[in-house]
């Protein structure tokens, strides 16, 4: 079985020990970064500034060749797209079509900020446990009024690592259920309108009743919904305030280049 | 003709890490009309062996034919009908009656070929006409396995495979379905059942297969098995095996608690203490 | 300790569950029931536990009403339920994180938290398995991880409602030791079973029929009680034997119908002696 992408990498660096919250707060803020900066300097700043995380986490390449590759498709035809539909000073023509260099600069930018985004994101979902994550969360929603939408943080934060730890049942329901129509003569090739139906109902089915379940043994090990703790410490070290601190620098230096 | 498997192995995620190998050099034979018990501890490969019956797992190696046909083609899954375990997996229609329909319309038997092969299947497993409109969800945990394997029979399969089919139910649900597996055996279905459960099963078993590790440890005829001193046992023929062990005369065949007696009582006789009086 | 005082409740569509139901539950009591399908059994459980409440009399848990909302907290750290299906039981994306849940419920601390964690790993042998999925773990241990997931709330009651019946025999019984070594260290055990021959040991069971208590004692007179069997159960085999051998002359005594073994070692003891 393959690795999935955006999957949690056990490990003990010092990205690996800072708080969920100064990572998912300094993930959102480069986010931001990427798409204010506009010259090449800033790119390769940020490249550079990711490179120091990257060797920092211990993370081995392949973690963020994962995470890009599957989106490359996607980045290369936004690049196409702009170099080509950019006005601008030809650099070529092929037939109808004349790649501006205007068109290759947006085209870089933008291919490059995709690129960022999909990196800075591994490296925090590869450096973080996902329940940590959501602990951090949680906590950083508590103070919004979460109560007008009719549900509390810890309730937010619950409903996020139930789906996690219960999406892979979906998958096994799916394939008991396809197993048993396929031994009463059900063709899924032939049959493709028919056969989303037959398995979507069983599994909603399915999932109804497992729900029930699970929300009674829920109860019974006392959940309430209410305020509860985290067996994952969340307590921002001279380290969290640091990292925050350079990353403020960063983003200054960034902005004034 | 039979089911036959010839030199069969077969793996879990092939060409991966986590490559395993669930069965290896399997060489069987299934005869119409059988009653196999196919046994063994968990991870043994039992429920792997069941798919490879009607085609579910494709062999790595080897050869699998039902009655001379791959058991991937449309013929050859009319021929078997699965029961795999967790019914409430195996059912997904509105109601009983389309559920058991299912099959034979998929096959495309007429309406009046269906309404008829349902009746059938429903007798055959005594479940009562006025539930033919309940919804299938709603039914208790034997009466949900007893649709499912309504719904395999209305296929009039000439091999019956089920995993274990009694698992979960309580007692009344399993002697039911007991009796009626025994009634699809006496018309002449095989039953291949994997299982756990020795005790309710034994009696009904004419021929066992014992996998170890992926591999063929025994079949052959249950005097054989018992004979031979294999494990599981259901709990009075280990009781007598032990007897065995511990060098009283005693026949292992024996593993009802009617024979046992008799057999004890034999005992008694033979070594002629009377302890129980002396007392 | 927990005690049920003319319980009453019917399922939402009006057929009853429970009838007028009295039963007392005394501490570091081992308490089998059983019953068919649909006799109540596991309505009893959610009621023991107060994950039901009734519809009339009342369930004293260590002299808490589990009617009265403000006692769930204290009512839900003192007795812990384990249902038949592990796979459903699971919250967390690794052991660790699913045995952390009840305690997180309880508000804890996370140093408490981590404490409970690794007393219910030990007490259930799972240390190894503390960074696996729940959900990649065979069945067996897939309701030891289930059971620990209520242990580390420290419960002093387990209640378990058919934990085994979806488990093969080794994975059973090696369930079952786990329980049974509870029991002896202090806890107070309500085991729900289709199985009789997990019973073999227990101080007491109750027959539950149409959402009342049928029959209840040792399990050595109601193995013996005829009317088990027109009820529809099936007595362990070892036991029927004994009880017909007893009929002609050959008494097995209880203790050694536990396994083939014993009783056994029995037959060659009374045949054997010279």
């Amino acid at each position: 079985m393959q690795e999935p992408v955006f999957s949690y990498v056990p490990g003990a660096s010092i990205i690996h020990r800072l708080d969920p919250r100064t990572k998912v707060t300094a993930v959102m803020l480069l986010g931001i970064l990427t798409f204010r900066i506009d010259n090449f300097a800033g790119i390769v700043a940020l490249f550079a500034f990711f490179f120091v995380l990257a060797l920092l986490s211990g993370l081995p390449v392949k973690v963020f060749l994962r995470a890009v590759k599957p989106m490359m498709l996607f980045i290369f035809f936004i690049f196409l797209t702009q170099m080509f539909f950019t006005d601008g000073r030809p650099f070529a023509s092929y037939w109808i079509l004349q790649p501006s260099l205007e068109g290759l600069e947006k085209g870089l930018k933008l291919a490059a900020r995709f690129i960022f985004l999909l990196l800075f994101a591994a490296l925090l979902t590869a450096s973080t446990d996902p329940s940590a994550i959501t602990c951090g969360v949680e906590r950083m929603v508590r103070p919004l009024p979460l109560r007008w939408l009719g549900i509390s943080s810890f309730e937010l934060a619950t409903m996020m690592n139930i789906s996690i730890a219960f999406f892979p049942l979906l998958f096994e329901r799916v394939e008991r259920t396809k197993a048993a129509q396929t031994a009463r003569g059900m063709d899924f090739v032939k049959n493709p309108l028919r056969s989303i139906p037959a398995l979507a109902i069983p599994l909603l089915r399915g999932i109804i009743r497992d729900a029930e379940e699970l929300a009674l043994a829920m109860e019974g090990r006392g959940y309430q919904g209410s305020r509860r703790t985290s067996i994952h410490e969340l307590s921002m070290h001279k380290n969290d305030w640091r990292a925050l601190f350079m990353l403020a620098l960063f983003i200054l230096f960034i902005l004034i280049l | 003709m039979p089911i036959i498997l010839e030199n069969v192995s077969f793996s879990y995620s092939k060409k991966t890490p986590l490559e395993t190998s669930a069965l290896r050099e399997i060489n069987l034979r299934i005869e119409k009309g059988e009653f196999v018990g196919i046994l063994g501890e968990k991870g043994a490969g039992k429920s792997t062996l069941t798919k490879l019956f009607n085609g579910i797992f494709k062999p790595e190696t080897g050869i699998v034919r039902v009655d001379g046909l791959d058991p991937s083609s449309r013929e050859a899954k009319r021929k078997i009908g699965m029961v795999f375990q967790q019914a409430a997996d195996q059912l997904f229609c509105k109601t009983v009656y389309e559920e058991i329909a299912f099959g034979p319309l998929n096959f495309g038997y007429s309406k009046k070929e269906t309404e008829q092969r349902v009746y059938e299947a429903i007798e055959a497993v005594s479940l009562d006409q006025t539930e033919l409109s309940r919804d299938p969800f709603s039914l208790s945990g034997g009466e949900m396995q007893r649709v499912a394997l309504a719904s395999a029979l209305a296929l009039r399969p000439d091999y019956l495979v089920l995993d274990e089919p009694i698992t979960g139910l309580d007692p009344i649900g399993k002697n039911d379905i007991l009796k009626t597996l025994n009634r699809i055996k006496e018309k002449g279905t095989a039953v291949i059942t994997v299982t756990h459960n020795l005790k309710g099963f034994f009696p009904l078993l004419e021929k066992i297969v014992l996998l170890r590790e992926g591999r063929i440890a025994f079949q052959g005829s249950r005097e054989s098995y018992l004979k031979k001193g294999f494990e599981p046992l259901p709990p009075i023929a280990s009781m007598m095996k032990e007897l065995g062990v511990r060098g009283l005369p005693v026949n292992l065949t024996v593993f009802t608690v009617e024979d046992a007696l008799e057999e004890i009582m034999k005992l008694k006789s033979i070594l002629g203490t009377d302890n129980n009086e002396n007392k | 300790m927990i005690r049920l005082e003319k319980v009453s409740y019917s399922y939402p569509d009006g057929t009853p569950a429970l009838e007028n139901l009295n039963l007392v539950i005394k501490k570091g009591e081992f308490i089998g029931i059983i019953g068919k399908n649909g006799s109540g059994k596991s309505t009893l459980a959610l009621q023991l536990s107060g994950l039901l409440k009734p519809q009339a009399g009342r369930v004293m848990i260590r002299g808490m009403d589990t009617r009265d909302p403000s006692k769930l907290p204290e009512i839900r750290k003192f007795v812990g339920i384990v249902f038949q299906n592990p796979e459903t039981q699971f919250v967390g994306r690794t052991v660790e994180e699913d045995l952390a849940f009840g305690p997180e419920n309880l508000c804890f601390s996370p140093m408490e938290i981590r404490k409970c964690v690794d007393m219910a790993l030990a007490e259930t042998g799972l240390e190894k398995y503390r960074h696996r999925s729940p959900k990649t773990l065979s069945g067996g241990q897939g309701q030891c991880s289930a059971l620990a997931g209520v242990l580390a709330m420290r419960p002093e009651c387990l209640i378990f409602d058919e934990v085994t019946s979806m488990l093969d025999p080794e994975s059973g019984i090696s369930v079952m030791e786990i329980i049974k070594k509870l029991h002896r260290k202090g806890k107070t055990i309500v085991y729900i079973t289709h199985n009789l021959e997990e019973l073999h040991d227990a101080d007491r069971i109750i027959v539950m029929e149409k959402g009342k208590v049928m029959l209840e004692g040792e399990p050595k007179s109601i193995f013996s009680d005829i009317s088990l069997k027109t009820l529809g159960f099936d007595l362990p085999s070892l036991i029927e034997l004994a009880e017909t051998l007893k009929t002609h002359g050959v008494i097995i005594p209880w203790e050694k119908t536990a396994s083939p073994q014993s009783f056994a070692e029995e037959i060659c003891q009374l045949f054997l002696k010279t």
